[in-house]
């Protein structure tokens, strides 16, 4: 093993393909950079999007590699097509300039498999070509022209298969190096991210393709059997780990030693999947039993937090359930630290967006705070109902609020599940055992 | 008609791990082939498999000490019995003794070669050894391809299964998928892949690990972390009457053998052939020689080596489709019925050793 980074370091570089970074919602992308790094594996980070988020997690800042952002753009479905070149074009033509001049046939190959999705996608019979298409074709370019100048990139790696994985693979024509990429969530579910057998293509042409979950796994097989995916576990991101382990796994005082009221406490953006709304409902079910609670949610916004305050607000609820927006991991911590008992109720959208394995679930868990989820996506893979955590129906508040009830109540129950959970994490969801398989997945194309 | 006969060379015997070596022997014996059998160190006691006691009065334990001391043993014993050659029957110090002691009687020896014992000898020594053997039998094509590749000539013959032990029997319906996983407990044999592949299954199943081994503290261990007690036990080893039923109890068979970290691996493990001929789906390891038995949905299903995820799914296909479960089952029974009935195996074993030494 202690060799093996050497060879990487002579054999050449990895150029991720990242739509934004850093992002406050993606720590178990930087962990993964970190990681990797540390296992001597080469990156250089091209960033679709520029950072727009003031706040960032500890990590980001121990990352050697720097991100390599490209040129902004706005929106091009919401503006003409003449307006937006005559915007951006300019930015983009140096790129498509160099790789014109390096690989003038991987141009034209990446021009016409941009064009044929373009024609492919388009919303009805009469319609026009679809212009996200060139837009991620010219930043394809972009990032192409990079990393034929680096001169040391061997493999592209994109993470979420819609648009980061559509410049990957469009680059990855133009470069003649092989792709691979990560699928997570929204993006392999959600048919109008990859229209018209996008992923399927882009599966096709990808050398391998990577998930965070034996259900995504599954899911990425049915739309192409012959292709190789891999299931690779997040795992305990490594800010996370490194606070437990200082914390010396005493992260929680004992169960049986609490009292006081029923500390539930939620973490992920307020988007409808996690189910927010439902444990609001649950809480609104323990106030009508009167029993002595309070709540804390922790996580930006998004579209579903007007409809979560809404749903506090008419169950009169303002007093003991608290949105506390985004927090960095040492105060998350503190939070898992100090709460009874993790609620994460996740649902399924009807356009198929849905969680994984919630990193947050994997912290609760890590941390000893016995568990209340649903048996939706990946879960299952890492809960069994009553032996380290406890399953309830989505969309379920009646369930819900018994089963926070039940671990409420029952110290026994509680003290077993939490052992249980923490011993799950620890043995299945090493962070830094997935780190080297992914790694060693990359060994293999650069060697 | 000649009456010369063989001396066998083995290295533990009897174990319990090592049927096929008794059928084998047992074969040769009834026939009047076998002039007698050494074993290289003591075996296992309290084996009660048929046949045993009949074989173990013929078996005699060399003194330890080197391979020349050993060999000198040998020889002496065979000293003025028409013996036709010595045959180790297995490639490590079996097989040295069994070349030295033949040296010393003139006459020729050979070799069985059936997984790790070849990679117990160094790959130099090994293709001398096969080169100067009037014959090397190896079990599977994997190792077959090892002498192959050292330069030796090669006898591919299967062990063989016994059709009449192990037969289709009928099994109810059941609300969960029964799992049954067959051999002892080290880390080969891949069962801490399994236990991972089962803490991800989202489905009722039971799964029972029979068979013991150095790897059982750290098996349960496992089981209580990964949350499947309950669902999942380790039996230890059963008898050999109690083997057909735990065959006949399951839905399924999981055979997840891996590359162990010293390099060590299955050849193609007993337990793939039982269950076939119990005509129960496989679930294996897509290594080594497994594949020649087990083809990929014909008789079963074959994932990579190591990988819990792909062996889950593998399961929860088998877990939701009863017919497919009953249509790989009789593939593998149609197939061991082909290739690996054992008395045709061992007349072959026969036909092959005694050709060669008598």
């Amino acid at each position: 093993m202690s060799t093996t980074p050497d060879t990487t370091k002579q054999g050449g570089a990895v150029a991720y393909v990242l739509k934004g970074y850093p992002r406050m919602s993606e720590l178990f992308i930087a962990s993964e950079i970190y990681r990797l790094e540390r296992l001597g594996v080469r990156l250089r980070l091209h960033v679709i999007k520029p950072a727009d988020e003031a706040r960032q997690h500890g990590i980001v800042a121990r990352i050697k590699s720097r991100p390599e952002y490209l040129p902004p753009t706005g929106s091009l479905t919401k503006t003409p097509l003449r307006r937006w070149l005559a915007a951006h074009l300019k930015d983009f033509l140096p790129g498509v300039r160099g790789v014109a001049r390096r690989r003038p046939a991987g141009l034209a190959r990446a021009a016409a498999a941009a064009f044929a999705q373009a024609v492919r996608a388009r919303r009805s019979f009469w319609s026009w070509p679809r212009k996200v298409y060139l837009k991620e074709f010219l930043q394809a370019a972009t990032v192409a022209d990079r990393v034929l100048r680096a001169g040391d990139v061997r493999h592209l790696h994109a993470h979420f298969c819609h648009g980061a994985t559509t410049v990957a693979w469009l680059a990855s024509l133009m470069t003649g190096l092989p792709f691979s990429f990560t699928a997570h969530a929204k993006d392999i579910y959600c048919e109008s991210l990859n229209p018209a057998g996008l992923l399927r293509r882009k599966m096709r042409a990808a050398r391998f393709v990577v998930t965070c979950t034996d259900a995504n796994r599954e899911h990425l097989l049915k739309v192409e059997p012959a292709a190789r995916v891999h299931c690779v576990y997040h795992g305990l991101n490594a800010e996370f780990a490194e606070l437990l382990g200082g914390a010396g796994g005493a992260s929680r005082p004992h169960v049986a030693e609490e009292r006081g009221p029923l500390r539930a406490l939620g973490v992920g953006r307020l988007v409808e999947k996690k189910g927010f709304d439902v444990m609001v409902e649950a809480c609104g079910i323990l106030r009508r039993r009167e029993v002595p609670f309070e709540a804390v949610i922790v996580g930006e916004s998004g579209e579903h937090e007007a409809e979560i305050r809404r749903r506090i607000e008419a169950l009169g609820l303002g007093d003991s359930v608290r949105l506390a927006g985004p927090m960095e991991q040492t105060k998350l911590f503190e939070e898992y630290r100090s709460a009874g008992v993790f609620c994460l109720p996740c649902r399924v959208l009807e356009n198929g967006d849905r969680d994984g394995i919630p990193n947050v679930l994997m912290e609760a868990m890590a941390c000893g705070l016995p568990v209340v989820t649903t048996p939706v996506s990946g879960i299952p893979e890492i809960i069994r109902d009553g032996v380290n955590g406890r399953l309830v129906p989505p969309d379920d508040p009646a369930a819900l609020a018994d089963a926070l009830l039940r671990i409420d109540g029952d110290r026994q129950l509680a003290q077993s599940l939490s052992t249980r959970a923490r011993a799950t994490v620890r043995e299945r969801f090493d962070g830094e055992r997935f780190a080297a398989e992914l790694a060693a997945l990359f060994r293999e194309v650069l060697s | 008609m000649s009456v010369r006969r063989i001396a066998v060379v083995m290295s533990g015997f009897p174990r319990r791990s090592e049927t096929f070596a008794l059928g084998e022997l047992l074969a040769l014996e009834e026939r009047g082939a076998l002039a007698a059998v050494f074993a290289t160190k003591p075996g296992e006691s309290g084996l009660t498999q048929p046949g045993c006691e009949r074989l173990s009065r013929k078996v005699r334990v060399l003194p330890q000490g080197d391979a020349a001391r050993q060999a000198a043993f040998v020889a002496e014993r065979l000293a003025g019995l028409r013996v036709g050659g010595v045959h180790g029957y297995f490639a490590h110090t079996p097989a040295e003794v069994a070349a030295r002691a033949a040296g010393m009687l003139g006459v020729p020896y050979g070799f069985s070669t059936h997984a790790r014992d070849a990679r117990k000898v160094a790959p130099g020594v090994l293709a001398e050894r096969a080169r100067k053997a009037a014959c090397v039998v190896a079990c599977n094509t994997d190792v077959a391809g090892e002498i192959l590749r050292a330069g030796g000539a090669v006898h591919l013959l299967p062990h063989g299964v016994d059709l009449r032990r192990f037969r289709p029997r009928p099994l109810e319906a059941s609300g969960e998928l029964r799992l049954l996983s067959v051999g002892r407990l080290v880390e080969k044999k891949g069962f801490h892949v399994l236990l991972d592949a089962a803490a991800r299954l989202d489905f009722p199943f039971r799964l029972r690990v029979v068979g013991d081994g150095p790897e059982r503290e750290r098996l349960s261990e496992m089981v209580e972390t990964h949350g499947l007690a309950g669902r999942v036990t380790l039996e230890g080893a059963l008898t050999h009457a109690e083997l057909p039923e735990a065959y006949a109890a399951a839905d399924a068979v999981v055979v997840p053998s891996v590359q162990d970290s010293s390099g060590d691996r299955d050849g193609l493990p007993n337990v793939v052939l039982e269950a076939m001929a119990c005509a129960r789906p496989v679930v294996a390891s897509r290594i080594s020689a497994v594949g020649c038995a087990v083809a990929d949905g014909e008789t079963g299903l074959l994932v990579p080596p190591g990988d819990a995820s792909a062996l889950a799914s593998a399961l929860r296909r088998l877990a939701g489709d009863a017919a497919l479960r009953g249509r790989l089952g009789r593939g593998g029974r149609v197939r061991v019925e082909r290739d690996y009935e054992v008395g045709r195996c061992t007349d072959r074993l026969y036909e092959l050793l005694t050709g060669v030494y008598c």
